[in-house]
């Protein structure tokens, strides 16, 4: 069996405001192998999004404990987290988060920025992760040139280029024609069965969570189900050999 | 992040909001250029005033009417005491030491000439003159002890008023009207250009004893006297020379019992130093207030930036932003701006100084446009300051975003 990249042991999540306690999760348990393509699930306010930020090092927990590649997470400061937020996860936005005004080359090598990654190996980099999601012909075109399929797989290619393990996709077909969604679901899974990354999705359609191997349902803040997709949807034949 | 990244991840924001960018500069750009043209007209004016003050000459003492000012700030007596007469002079003429002496008092009367009618300045000095002013004649002679004892009408034109008034070489053994009075010119000037802020060159000169005469003068304006001896020694010396012919008891040497005063040019120097110093204190009073400004204009753009900018912010920190990224990142753009502002501003100041200088150079003959490198170097150091200053608690503010809340701002 694989070794777990993630696990979370009694995760809770409040929020604070003006001395009112808010909670969100109310203690959550489970673990994510490493390679495997997880959805999360839920109607909005269950606390699925929270989980996200929590599990991508955005956010942090009220109590409990969370596990990334065994190293305990609470015990981290605030650059060692942005540390692991560079280097250990790539998140793709449902708004897309692209630099506006700005080519795809220079959207694609943003997370370069912040690492030890110098000169020559950053357009590399850049270009294969760019190729990876076939916008080769796009790269010296501006963010706000693009169609909303281009936009998220330029977003999906700067995920992908400082070869983070695990990728989170919040909603990441929320705003595309489902043409474009399919698409971006398409190298999604892509990257996980020929590439070996760990993906984490958010989403509340049964019909993009049911690419994934297994969903996770969460509803006010509990687990509700953990099951493995009996009927996965696959995008297309070329993709499973 | 290393500095080439932040330079040019910050050269791309701030192109992205190119408009706001140039506004924001133009506060700093305003500032800059007014510090620059002030300095810059400032030495150009500082070393206009010293090269005229040199064209007096080192070897030279001036003798003025007057009590001596006891600190460089102070003016003399607001009453010029009229003390310097025709036998001081002859008698100083007498001193050993004395080299050259002349006398010099300054009258303005109407010329008439052929068509020439204009008000001019006449000039009484004395044949030593043309040696203590290094002036040399261009046609003619100068006027002789002679002419000085015998107070006779003949005047020496400086070359350009010749010129005006009878015509290209064709002055000497002429005769013109000053006021009432009618005088032969026995000699022109060769051109001499401007001294001590005067235009020798249009000027009509006669004996100073004709002129004290003619305008019903007793007194002399300053005598100026050229000496081989050391300056400090030439000077005590004829303190107690001029003591004795005014009958002064002073044998402490105290200043303000003498009815004369001497200064050197290295005196005249000081004095002007002194000015020009309080004149570069206030400047730069007024340009630090003109720099605040700006300053303020750079924080509260660099605010509104960060507002506009937080979902911005919340991806960096997700891509692996840490807070001293964020910081320098917005640190480095405030910073961008104002030296961008400051070299817009040197380079706008000293061109608008250059102007100023060939507009003033129309009115008055030898002013030198000079690029103020202190300045340079000041509004380079002030506006990075500035930048860092007045950037930094925009920057802070961007940097202590919680990723979350950065991101989920919309």
């Amino acid at each position: 069996m694989a070794q777990d990249v993630i696990r979370v042991a009694g995760l809770k999540k409040s929020y604070f405001n003006e001395g009112v306690e808010t909670p969100v999760l109310h203690g959550l348990d489970f673990a994510v192998p490493a390679g495997q393509f997880l959805a999360i699930m839920g109607p909005s306010g269950s606390g699925k999004s929270t989980l996200m930020h929590i599990l991508g090092f955005l956010d942090t927990l009220t109590e409990g404990k969370y596990f990334f590649e065994d190293q305990d997470v609470s015990t981290l400061n605030e650059d060692q987290l942005a540390k692991m937020r560079g280097e250990k996860v790539g998140f793709i936005f449902q708004a897309f988060n692209l630099l506006p005004k700005t080519t795809v080359l220079d959207n694609v090598m943003l997370p370069l920025l912040y690492s030890d990654i110098t000169g020559s190996q950053r357009m590399q980099l850049a270009l294969d992760s760019i190729k990876s999601v076939g916008l080769e012909h796009r790269v010296h075109n501006l963010s706000n040139q693009l169609s909303g399929g281009e936009r998220q797989r330029v977003a999906i290619a700067r995920a992908l280029i400082r070869k983070a393990p695990v990728i989170f996709a919040d909603e990441p077909t929320g705003n595309l024609d489902s043409k474009s969604g399919a698409q971006v679901m398409q190298i999604l899974q892509k990257l996980n069965m020929e590439q070996g990354h760990t993906i984490i999705l958010v989403t509340h359609e049964t019909y993009t969570a049911e690419h994934a191997e297994r969903i996770i349902k969460l509803k006010d803040g509990l687990l509700m189900s953990d099951e493995r997709v009996a009927n996965r949807t696959l995008s297309n034949g070329e993709l499973i050999k | 992040m290393e500095l080439h990244d932040l330079v040019q991840s910050s050269w791309q924001s701030l192109l992205r909001t190119r408009g706001r960018s140039i506004l924001t500069m133009l506060g700093i750009v305003i500032g800059i250029a007014a510090v620059i043209l002030a300095l810059s007209i400032g030495e150009s004016a500082t070393l206009f005033i010293l090269s005229q003050i040199s064209s007096f000459g080192s070897d030279k003492l001036i003798i003025h009417p007057g009590t001596k000012a006891l600190t460089q700030l102070q003016s003399s007596s607001a009453f010029v005491d009229d003390t310097l007469t025709y036998t001081d002079y002859k008698r100083l003429r007498r001193e050993p030491y004395v080299d050259a002496i002349t006398a010099e008092v300054v009258q303005s009367d109407m010329v008439k000439a052929g068509s020439v009618n204009k008000s001019i300045s006449v000039m009484g000095i004395m044949p030593d003159d043309l040696t203590i002013m290094g002036l040399s004649m261009s046609d003619g002679q100068f006027f002789s002890d002679a002419d000085v004892e015998g107070r006779t009408r003949v005047a020496v034109l400086g070359i350009s008023l010749a010129d005006e008034m009878f015509g290209q070489g064709n002055a000497v053994g002429r005769s013109f009207k000053l006021g009432t009075l009618s005088y032969k010119v026995v000699g022109v000037l060769k051109q001499a250009g401007t001294q001590f802020f005067q235009n020798l060159d249009d000027i009509a000169y006669l004996p100073a004893t004709t002129l004290l005469d003619a305008y019903n003068k007793k007194f002399f304006n300053a005598f100026i006297v050229k000496t081989r001896l050391p300056l400090d020694e030439a000077t005590s010396r004829l303190e107690i020379a001029m003591r004795e012919a005014h009958n002064i008891d002073n044998p402490t040497g105290d200043y303000s019992k003498d009815d004369f005063f001497i200064m050197t040019q290295a005196d005249a120097i000081k004095t002007v130093s002194s000015i020009t110093s309080i004149l570069q204190i206030l400047l730069s009073a007024i340009a630090a207030i003109s720099l605040l400004v700006g300053g303020i204009g750079i924080m509260n753009i660099m605010f509104v930036s960060v507002t506009e900018r937080i979902s911005e912010i919340g991806l960096r920190k997700s891509l692996g932003a840490s807070y001293q990224d964020i910081l320098r990142q917005f640190l480095s753009e405030a910073t961008m701006l104002t030296i961008g502002g400051g070299i817009i501003g040197f380079l706008a100041g000293s061109f608008l100084a250059w102007l100023a200088i060939q507009i003033i150079n129309q009115y008055q003959r030898g002013w030198v446009f000079v690029i103020s490198w202190n300045g340079a170097l000041l509004g380079f150091v002030v506006s990075t300051l500035i930048g860092i200053i007045f950037g930094y608690l925009p920057a802070r503010r961007a940097a202590r975003l919680s990723p979350i809340e950065a991101l989920r701002h919309e």
